[in-house]
């Protein structure tokens, strides 16, 4: 394995090059002076251990310290202090770091701590590795027979080996919308995995959100025509383009369209609505129905995953409540805003706003909060 | 005929695939099980398209897709990545390794598949008009 490689951030030319004589013989070594300078070697270097003095000029030592967990939660910290300075290690301590060094040094001590905090760094990317590893393994597994269940059925559908009778193409029907549902349900339940497991990325593009939303529409038409729901759309001519992440966002309107399609009684219409809202640099996805509606109390609990309304509502309509805590959740992950408006027996409005810029464009208000 | 190399770990998605384009009429299908395979089938049979599994055991698709690109005469074919589950993780290594297109299984709509061959098809074509065009004298 490479030699790890550790940032020593001090502003005193004293101990800074004595951790460097210390720490060379077994580890790289990059040393600065200013907290500034550190932040921007994180982004050069790939940091395992930072050594760092809190009581510097400037940037105060402990926004550096918060600053190096946000850019990697996984990198370790040693703080080092000066005589008798207990409470910058407290600090230190409570925001992560995993030990304090006092000055003078003692080079066995140091060396032991360095050793003992890189172990504890790699077992931890080890562990996520192996997670996102299991997670694309079950990913896999599960969804592979499903394909293949759903590919076979769809031969016997199409009348591809022979007619069916009335009942049996009935029949089958069933066994193909529910597959899709299950294959819906793992979508949703592996996403709430890897966003829990902090394993999801963004992959960044341009992509026009209005088609965007009409393949995800597409995809429930025969749904639609069988509930004879009327679904009618609006979307600005030119498109709706923005620098996003395309997955993330088609499986959130995938969500709000099945939620609304499904409590949505048959016979009645669904308006989605894409707009351009320019000043907000945003694009806004307005999805009405004209369905039960739900109780002002209820909606928040709705965004809890495995929750949903009474009783007497599950037995109408089952389901986990899943689709919805997945969207809110990949919508915070996003950057964007999801807000639910509901009337009971009139029904509800969602108004989903997806910044239009990257994250990384927008500038210090954007930074994310997960 | 076109010969089209179907490549899938699965058996059962295999023969669905195959099916499929059986219908559409028009190809010759070649099979392999996995990448290696893959090349193989490739090096000797020249498919004119390879709709390509990712993840397999003993080589995935990713590698073989590679591999095919540093020949001479695959560094051209049509591959279209073929793989269950729709992340753009997915799509976005597959056209970084070299693949032509991609669609995620399972595949509702067989038009689309059945389309993006035929522009594959037709783009290679224009391609290797221009290939004898400037090589002519």
């Amino acid at each position: 394995m490479d030699k790890p490689n550790i940032l020593v951030v001090d502003d005193e030319i004293g101990p800074r090059e004595s951790l460097r004589v210390i720490l060379k013989p077994y580890y790289n070594v990059y040393a600065v002076e200013k907290a500034a300078d550190a932040i921007e070697m994180l982004n050069l270097i790939p940091v395992d251990l930072v050594t760092l003095d809190l009581k510097m000029p400037g940037l105060s030592g402990t926004k550096v310290l918060e600053k190096i967990k946000q850019h990697d939660p996984d990198i370790e910290a040693i703080i080092i202090t000066g005589y008798g300075s207990m409470d910058t290690a407290v600090e230190g301590l409570r925001l992560g770091a995993f030990d304090y060094i006092s000055k003078p040094f003692d080079v066995n001590h140091i060396l032991a701590l360095v050793r003992r905090a890189l172990q504890r760094r790699q077992a931890r990317v080890e562990l996520k590795n192996v997670k996102s590893e299991f997670l694309a393994n079950i990913s896999h597994e599960l969804r592979t027979p499903l394909s293949v269940v759903i590919g076979f059925v769809s031969i016997l559908l199409d009348q591809l080996i022979g007619q069916l009778t009335d009942q049996q193409q009935k029949a089958l029907e069933r066994v193909y919308k529910n597959s899709g549902e299950l294959l819906e349900l793992i979508d949703n339940v592996l996403t709430l995995t890897s966003l829990n497991a902090g394993d999801l990325v963004l992959n960044e593009q341009s992509v026009d959100a209005a088609a965007l939303v009409h393949d995800c529409i597409q995809r429930y038409e025969k749904q639609l025509q069988e509930k004879g729901i009327e679904l009618s759309v609006v979307s600005p001519p030119g498109g709706a383009p923005l620098v996003g992440d395309p997955a993330k966002l088609g499986r959130i309107v995938q969500n709000l369209l099945h939620n609304a399609i499904k409590f949505t009684p048959a016979g009645k219409k669904i308006t989605v609505k894409i707009a351009n809202a320019l000043q907000q640099r945003a694009v806004e996805i307005e999805i009405s129905d004209t369905g039960a509606g739900m109780p002002e109390l209820h909606i928040d609990r709705m965004f809890q995953p495995f929750q949903q309304m009474d009783s007497s509502m599950r037995r109408q309509f089952s389901g986990l409540g899943l689709g919805l805590a997945v969207a809110r959740r990949l919508t915070d992950f996003v950057g964007g805003s999801l807000r639910i408006q509901s009337r009971q027996d009139i029904g509800t409005h969602v108004l989903l706003s997806i910044p239009s810029q990257p994250a990384s464009a927008a500038g210090e208000s954007a930074t994310r909060v997960h | 005929m076109r010969k089209i190399l179907v490549v899938d770990d699965n058996r059962d998605n295999q023969d669905i695939l195959t099916f499929r384009l059986q219908l559409m009429g028009g190809f010759e299908i070649l099979v392999a099980y996995n990448g290696k395979e893959a090349l193989e089938v490739a090096s000797r049979a020249r498919p004119d398209l390879i709709l390509m599994d990712l993840r397999m055991p003993v080589m995935d698709g990713y590698e073989a897709t590679q591999a095919l690109r540093r020949t001479e005469w695959g560094k051209n074919m049509p591959i279209i990545a073929v793989t269950v589950g729709s992340t753009e993780e997915h799509r976005e290594k597959a056209l970084r390794v070299g693949c032509s297109d991609f669609i995620a299984k399972p595949i509702i709509d067989y038009s689309i598949i059945g389309k993006k061959i035929q522009e594959l098809f037709a783009a290679s074509g224009r391609a290797a008009e221009v290939a004898s065009a400037s090589s002519a004298p």
